[in-house]
């Protein structure tokens, strides 16, 4: 059945904020330093982020905002250090082992509505993940 | 965003925090938050502003527990 754009789909969240696993997802253009830049022209595609990864071998490729703040402290768009700290702090349960970046422009809509994003919504529903925060650029 | 769509509609829940509010409503998100004195480019806090930063992260997480109707941007000033 395919959902119409009026309908909003939603999930009850159900468990204790401190038992649950938080996963993020970016379309800020972040990714590994060592990954494939995005294409600023406009990319459909996405990046794996492992969640031990250290946050200084993050990066950010997007033309669209400033981002001189987030080369500076990758926190800015994709909280990952802030998570850390809030499951250290018992305030969450835990950090997903992994996390997602997306550049957020690209004139292939439909790539991203029939591939991008059901296959991003798989690998996340294998994975040990109870909700998803995600943040623009 | 669309991923935010499929993700929530493959059953889990999610919590977009955005500084374009009126782009992002229509994407009709499932739940958004909007920090009203946050820019492009740094939805989550200025470099360095831990404080910040973690203050918008825990009252993103906040949204999950505390629903609103679907499709609802809050906003949050810090």
């Amino acid at each position: 059945m395919q959902l119409s754009r009026r309908a909003i789909p939603y999930t009850p969240f159900t468990k204790e904020l401190s038992g649950a696993t938080i996963a993020l997802l970016s379309t800020a253009g972040v990714h590994l330093k060592s990954q494939t830049p995005y294409d600023v022209e406009g990319d459909s595609s996405y990046r794996e982020i492992p969640g031990d990864v250290n946050a200084s071998d993050l990066t950010v490729t997007h033309n669209h905002y400033d981002t001189s703040q987030a080369l500076q402290d990758i926190n800015c768009v994709f909280p990952i250090d802030r998570l850390r700290e809030l499951h250290h702090d018992g305030v969450i349960g835990g950090v997903a082992p992994m996390h997602f970046g997306m550049m957020g422009y690209t004139l292939r809509m439909r790539q991203v509505i029939d591939e991008t994003a059901p296959e991003i919504a798989r690998k996340i529903e294998h994975s040990p993940t109870d909700a998803v925060l995600l943040t623009g650029g | 965003m669309h991923v935010q769509r499929a993700i929530e509609a493959i059953g889990i829940p999610t919590i977009l925090i955005t500084v374009e509010p009126e782009q992002s409503a229509q994407a009709r998100p499932p739940r958004a938050v909007h920090p009203v004195n946050h820019r492009l480019g740094w939805p989550v806090g200025h470099a360095g502003a831990v404080e910040v930063q973690r203050k918008t992260v825990e009252h993103a997480l906040a949204c999950l527990v505390h629903p609103v109707e679907p499709g609802t941007i809050r906003t949050y000033e810090d």
